[in-house]
């Protein structure tokens, strides 16, 4: 402990504050605290580290918030694993593998945003960000277009048209499964992409106004690294969900078969 | 030792990664994309919930590792992300546990 | 003092402007209303949560008066009707739960000491903090207006179907609420998890943190891991409710006990959200007034974090008599005796440090012997409940209201008190009287268990829950509880006053009344603004006390000596 303490370069740390530290919140003057370093840390590193552990654990929260409704979809599939094939078949498998893929592309743009910002390349990021807000807009048109069509077919558990399919109602009462489990299928399809679609409209928001402080800070010569990679850290968890709801909700076996009806 | 890691602004180099190794995790994930596709057609029977989830979680590792920086970055934000999938784990397991041992007493309601 | 800090803290002063010889602290930074609603100051915020969980506090007491009052007869004739007593114990809890003991003492000493504890200027993220307040006061005054607007009678639970499907109650809008509010509690979290790791000051390593902050810490993993989940639970409550899909009601296909599970699953690591910050003021108290280090610092630490981990794996003890699964009742029965190891090492490790220590009965000092005392009862009768074949006769009787009111309570309240006569003298720079102190510590305690402990009876002899009329061989016990409850409130209210005055008519406090270690002692009272006047640096093991260094007597029953005497003898 004591030679710990001892190495450590105790000039360096002391010297960002000690005579200064009575500004208060006003520095700038003279010898300066980095203007990019807000006045509670001590320097850049510290800035970095405590912002990029923060959206870790904003995400953490995110888990576990998702986690709620994979736990309730967990318990349903596993207790009526029939109505939850029956119900996944009404879904589009290659509508739903292209906005896997447009979200993965996203990502990567997102990721060569950051390397861009980290390179300092402001107007590089700015195309990026325009590209993932693009493709984040496609992703929800896409979306859309499905809702829609399940809206026609009577799936939407919180509307007034909402029908389970003769076929299916019979193949349930044939192998005693409950029908409600058929609609909370959708209804959690519903609560999850749903939750999910708002955390991508949260997203794009997002980066239309880093985009924007992106070209402020360009023209200003001020950091703007740490807030494209943590934007980015919370678009590649949206990703990572969808790469869970992806499987979950589509391709819920076997595809083609479901008891021959159709 | 911890205490002054971020303290210290020499070691302060965030990691830059290039743009070669970006299309590689990202062609990887294409083809996992395909891939579970493909699964889901031809694989019947209970495994493929398995295969689906085994590559879901390949694909969410990749993302982790590389494009979310948790390969390059401090040790701490791998430990954030394991605890967030630890306890979920805890979570879905331990109520799963009581659906799947219900029924197992012969006694009604238990 | 043992910890060294590069220059004393009445060297420099805050502002060139400040015309008079004090120099300016946090709370003479700056006196106009903008300058207290948008601080960024985590002082400030502090005093702003202080203010928000006694508002809240007089809201869930009067609540309680009220069921106190209804239940000295066996009869209904307060309330006159079931409903409207289902109603206010709903209010209790719900207010009690979510707008006091959450936020009571890691928004109020957590938000005050964590930074000054840890040697740093601020919280990582201040405009986060000031968020977490305001969420947390839009979440309470919407709870307060929909108990204005009717009210919800679901208890704090909102167990389904009964709130999805039957209540005729504004379950929505509660649940709205609640959603809300736990948001502030997930970003006052993530906030005290990154500040612990990102904002130490040089040589303050883990090893060296005071105790408290470690039960900040473990508590702030809890918020940010279980919060979200309550969050999902009372969002698709509230689905269900509005648009009638069977989420948790049998009829249409859902299952309750799913909702249990998703709800205990953050509410049962909840109870140590209230109660690891009290065991964390407690740490602090029992070595300062003991004059010993503290007994096992490192099981202290670890105990604390175990709590935070194994409070996840236990949550189905809530379920015993549900629908649950015979072997998960069984697995869930077995884990839950498991959190008694570390509660246990607690208190044996506080008893412990006491034993051959120079121990000074202060106000601070009383409340912390009661929090142990108490929350033993607590704990142990948690036990009980926790048993498979007990908790059958026990659940859903006045039993678990005593227990849980122990824990909650006589744990969580008296700590929080404990913890407010001893930084008191560093939030406002005054003393509180020491004779009042000690006597709203002993009326609180006697009030307390004259209160709750014929509730175990009552529960033990059948009395269920929730029931505003009862058979007439209650009434005795149940009389003794409200009378208890008169005491114990008058004992509540004694602090709010005496701290109220000191502010004028007490004595100053000076830096270090109570000749205490740890950094939060070693700036001035109040800090200034930025809390040291230069980043200190860490070269020695926390809790550096010894008995023989007591120059006081160690039993001063009247507070004959001053804050004066006490601030120079240190």
């Amino acid at each position: 402990m004591s030679a710990e303490s001892a190495t450590l370069p105790v000039g360096t740390i002391v010297h960002g504050h000690g005579a200064e530290s009575s500004h208060g919140s006003h520095h700038g003057s003279g010898h300066g605290h980095d203007p990019n370093v807000a006045h509670q840390f001590d320097d850049a590193a510290q800035q970095h580290e405590s912002v990029l552990l923060g959206m870790w654990s904003f995400l953490a929260t995110e888990v576990l918030f998702f986690g709620g409704l994979f736990c309730a979809y967990l318990v349903y599939r596993t207790t009526s694993p029939l109505a939850f094939t029956l119900a996944s078949q009404h879904l589009n498998v290659i509508l739903g593998a292209v906005n896997t893929g447009v979200l993965l592309v996203s990502s990567l743009f997102i990721a060569l945003a950051v390397r861009e910002s980290q390179l300092g390349n402001g107007k590089r990021v700015n195309l990026y960000l325009l590209g993932t807000i693009l493709l984040g807009a496609v992703f929800l048109l896409i979306k859309g277009y499905e809702w829609t069509t399940d809206y026609h077919e009577g799936l939407i558990p919180f509307a007034k048209n909402f029908q389970i399919p003769e076929h299916n109602l019979d193949e349930m009462a044939h192998n005693a499964t409950p029908a409600g489990r058929f609609k909370l299928f959708w209804v959690l399809y519903f609560f999850m992409t749903g939750l999910h679609g708002i955390h991508v409209i949260i997203g794009l928001v997002m980066f239309g106004i880093v985009m924007y402080v992106v070209k402020k800070r360009t023209q200003t010569g001020k950091s703007y690294s740490n807030l494209v990679e943590v934007t980015g850290l919370y678009w590649h968890f949206v990703d990572i969900v969808w790469v869970f709801l992806y499987p979950l909700m589509y391709l819920i076996h076997p595809i083609t078969g479901g008891g021959g009806h159709h | 030792m911890n205490t002054h890691a971020t303290h210290n602004s020499s070691d302060h180099h965030p990691h830059v990664m290039s743009v070669q190794m970006n299309l590689v995790i990202f062609a990887a994930l294409m083809v996992l994309l395909v891939l579970t596709v493909v699964a889901a057609y031809t694989i019947t029977g209970g495994w493929g919930i398995l295969v689906a989830m085994v590559i879901a979680t390949v694909k969410a590792a990749l993302i982790l590792a590389y494009f979310m920086h948790v390969r390059f970055g401090s040790k701490l934000q791998l430990l954030f992300a394991i605890s967030a999938f630890f306890w979920l784990a805890l979570m879905l397991g331990i109520t799963l546990l009581d659906y799947i041992s219900r029924g197992w007493l012969s006694i009604d309601g238990k | 003092m043992s910890t060294h800090v590069h220059s004393s803290s009445t060297a420099h002063s805050v502002a060139p402007n400040s015309s008079s010889d004090e120099p300016l602290n946090y709370l003479t930074n700056g006196h106009t209303v903008k300058s207290w609603l948008l601080t960024l100051d985590h002082k400030r915020i502090a005093l702003l949560y202080l203010a928000g969980v006694v508002f809240f506090f007089l809201v869930g007491g009067v609540m309680a008066s009220v069921i106190r009052m209804e239940l000295m007869t066996p009869g209904g004739d307060v309330l006159y009707s079931p409903d409207a007593y289902n109603r206010v114990f709903t209010v209790h809890g719900v207010v009690m739960i979510f707008f006091f003991l959450v936020p009571s003492v890691p928004g109020v000493l957590g938000n005050f000491l964590l930074p000054l504890m840890i040697g740093a200027r601020d919280l990582a993220f201040p405009k986060l903090n000031l968020l977490s307040w305001y969420i947390y006061i839009f979440g309470g005054v919407s709870a307060l207006l929909i108990v204005l607007l009717g009210g919800i009678d679901t208890g704090w639970t909102f167990y389904a179907p009964f709130s999805t499907t039957f209540s005729n109650s504004l379950v929505v809008p509660a649940a709205i609420a609640v959603f809300i509010t736990g948001f502030s509690s997930i970003l006052t979290g993530l906030n005290f998890v990154v500040t612990t790791h990102t904002m130490r000051a040089p040589g303050m390593t883990w090893g060296r943190l005071p105790l408290f902050v470690w039960a900040i810490y473990a508590t702030s993993l809890i918020m940010v891991l279980g919060t979200p989940v309550l969050a999902v639970a009372i969002a698709l409550i509230g689905v269900e409710r509005a648009f009638g899909v069977g989420i948790f009601d049998p009829a249409l296909g859902g299952d309750p006990i799913l909702f249990q599970h998703l709800f205990w699953f953050y509410s049962h690591p909840a109870v140590y959200i209230m109660l690891l910050p009290g065991m964390g003021v407690i740490n602090e108290i029992i070595p300062c007034f003991a004059r010993r280090p503290i007994f096992g610092y490192k099981a202290m630490a670890g105990a604390m974090l175990g709590i935070a981990v194994l409070g996840f794996v236990v949550w189905g003890h809530h379920m015993f008599v549900s629908g649950q699964s015979m072997y998960a009742g069984l697995v869930f029965s077995f884990l839950t005796f498991f959190v008694a190891v570390p509660s246990g090492i607690k208190v044996f490790n506080w008893t412990s440090t006491m034993y051959k220590g120079s121990v000074n009965f202060d106000t601070p000092m009383l409340y912390a012997i009661a929090f142990i005392g108490l929350f033993t009862i607590g704990g142990v009768t948690g036990l009980m409940l926790a048993s498979l074949g007990v908790d059958v006769h026990l659940h859903d009787t006045y039993f678990v209201v005593a227990h849980f009111h122990y824990v909650m309570v006589g744990g969580t309240v008296t700590a929080f008190l404990g913890g407010m006569h001893f930084w008191w003298p560093k939030m406002t720079g005054r003393m509180y009287p020491e004779i009042w102190g000690k006597l709203s510590a002993i009326v609180v305690f006697i009030g307390f268990n004259l209160t709750f402990f014929p509730q175990f009876l009552l529960g033990y002899l059948g009395m269920p829950r929730r029931y505003y009329e009862y058979p007439g061989e209650f009434q005795v016990l149940n009389v003794l509880s409200s009378a208890g409850a008169s005491i114990l409130a008058f004992g509540f209210l004694m602090p709010i006053v005496y701290f109220a005055l000191s502010l004028k008519f007490s004595p100053k406090a000076g830096p270090n009344p109570w000749r205490a270690t740890g950094l939060e002692w070693e700036t001035s009272s109040p800090p200034p603004t930025e809390n040291f006047a230069s980043t200190p640096v860490i070269t020695t093991e926390p809790y550096n006390y010894s008995p023989e260094d007591s120059e006081r007597a160690p039993w001063d029953p009247f507070g004959s000596t001053t804050p004066e005497e006490v601030a120079h003898v240190g």
